[in-house]
This record gives C-alpha cells, sequence and structure tokens, in this order.
C-alpha cells in the first residue's frame, strides 16, 4: 500500500496533485519541472492534454507527464473529473523507447489503480502548497 | 526519505532564479499553442509542416523544453492565425531589476485550408488601434 502526500492543493490548483515516495525521489532533482507541475496544475492537468501536450495517456488509465526527452511523472486521475492526480512514480527513461523495466514500472502503477493499493495522508501530517501560497 | 515540504522548499528556491522567469514565458507559449492546436483540430506535424519546423523541435516549444527565440515564437503564432504582444511588463520588485511580461494573444479565424488570414489579423488589429487612439486622445 502506497501513501501519498499532497503536493499541490488549493482552490487555485484546477488539479489538486498528490505524490507518494518513489514519485517523490523522483522529483528532487528536478526543480525546473516542478515548476512546470506547479504551472500545469494551476491551469488543470485536462488542458494539458492532447496532440503534443506534456500530459499523455499510457495505459491502463495511466499518464505520464513529460519533460524535457526522457523524464516522466507517472500516475492516474483519481477520477473522472480529473480534478486530482495521483503520482506514484518518477524516473528518466534510459532512451526514447521505453524498456521493459520501464514498462514493468508503468504496469505496476496500473495495478496499484486497479486494486486501489495506495491511501492518501492524514490531514494533520501533509504538507503542500495551499491557495494562500 | 524525500518528504513533500523539501519538494516545495526546491521549487522555492528555484523560482529565485533568473532562470525561472524564462521558463513561466515558455509555458505562457506552449499554452497558447496548445490551446489553438486544440480548437483547430491540428496535431503538432500540422503546425510543424505550416511553419516550416522540425516536429521534434514543436514538440520542445509545447513541452516548454525549447528555448526559441521571438521570430520562431512569432512565426507559429502566425501559422495559427495568433495575434500576440507583449502588453504589460511591470518590476517585481523595488529594484526595477526584475520585470514579468504578459502576453496577451487573440485568435483570428483561419482560411478553410488552415492558413492565417492575414488581412483579418491586419484589420482588427487597425480596429483595435483605431479604437484606443480615439478613448485616448479623441481622435486618430
Amino acid at each position: 500500500m502506497q501513501e501519498v502526500d499532497r503536493l499541490f492543493v488549493g482552490p487555485r490548483f484546477a488539479t489538486v496533485v498528490w505524490a507518494s515516495a518513489r514519485a517523490r525521489k523522483g522529483l528532487i532533482s528536478e526543480a525546473q519541472f516542478l515548476a512546470k507541475l506547479e504551472y500545469y496544475a494551476r491551469a488543470g492537468f485536462r488542458t494539458k492534454e492532447g496532440s503534443g501536450g506534456p500530459i499523455r495517456h499510457e495505459w491502463g488509465g495511466v499518464y505520464r507527464v513529460a519533460h524535457r526527452t526522457l523524464f516522466r511523472l507517472i500516475g492516474f486521475y483519481e477520477d473522472d473529473t480529473k480534478t486530482s492526480f495521483i503520482a506514484l512514480d518518477a524516473f528518466t527513461k534510459r532512451k526514447k523507447k521505453l524498456s521493459k523495466s520501464e514498462k514493468d514500472r508503468i504496469d505496476d502503477v496500473v495495478e496499484a489503480k486497479e486494486k486501489e493499493l495506495w491511501r492518501k495522508a492524514g490531514d494533520d501530517n501533509s504538507a503542500g502548497i495551499t491557495s494562500s501560497s | 526519505m524525500t518528504t513533500a515540504r523539501e519538494l516545495l522548499q526546491v521549487l522555492e528556491d528555484y523560482k529565485r532564479e533568473p532562470e525561472s522567469a524564462g521558463l513561466k514565458l515558455r509555458l505562457d507559449l506552449a499554452s497558447i499553442i496548445l490551446e489553438r492546436l486544440k480548437e483547430r483540430r491540428w496535431n503538432q506535424r500540422q503546425l510543424a509542416n505550416l511553419s516550416n519546423m522540425k516536429e521534434s523541435f514543436v514538440s520542445r516549444v509545447l513541452h516548454a523544453d525549447a528555448n526559441c527565440t521571438f521570430e520562431t515564437a512569432g512565426k507559429l503564432l502566425f501559422a495559427l492565425g495568433v495575434d500576440a504582444s507583449i502588453t504589460d511588463a511591470r518590476a517585481v520588485d523595488s529594484t526595477a531589476a526584475t520585470f514579468e511580461i504578459t502576453f496577451d494573444a487573440e485568435a483570428s479565424t483561419t482560411t478553410k485550408f488552415g492558413r492565417p488570414n492575414v488581412q483579418e489579423i491586419q484589420d482588427k488589429t487597425y480596429a483595435i488601434a483605431k479604437e484606443e487612439l480615439t478613448a485616448a486622445f479623441g481622435t486618430y
């Protein structure tokens, strides 16, 4: 069971973003991507989908948020409103095409989504940018 | 274990860097282009062909990864029939060493084959200028 902590929350964000420990580990060295992610969250992830957009469906209801050629944040929407995104993994691809191990990581996120192998951290011990930011 | 608080600190530190201002402009440009692509139901390949650019480069612009020149940005917006201009620049701090620039983009219609309607852009630009000059000076 993976626990996700809130990253971007509040009414100024059209899409609230939650991230697991594994996703956060992949994000810590990507300051520029964090700035992009905040921008996308404010605008709403839905507006960044579509041909050429940085957010794209991979398979099994799991999406990737791209940065540069190779970095990927992997997650899924909590429901059809697309107002909450659950990020469970983040990695830099070795090549343009996904390797087997990278596909396996996406499959793991698909499984976590389908079997609900995740939960949100409690309100009293969660960080995150709020509407006052 | 990396906490969300640590990530937010990394983000806040990045926002204090001059580089972050450039990223914001690239993200705004990418947003305008992506929105217009959806309106026209074009894909990035069609835009690349119309702009006479490589599709891989257009992809990087849409991901806010490419540091394109004003000329290049202008070509992409022109192909989409967008009349864009810088409408505001305000000092971010008291030293006036840093400015925030706002883009204002109005989309024009395109012709049947997807080319920008240049005459309409010119007419609209003239009409806006005439209205603003009249409002400011009572004449133009």
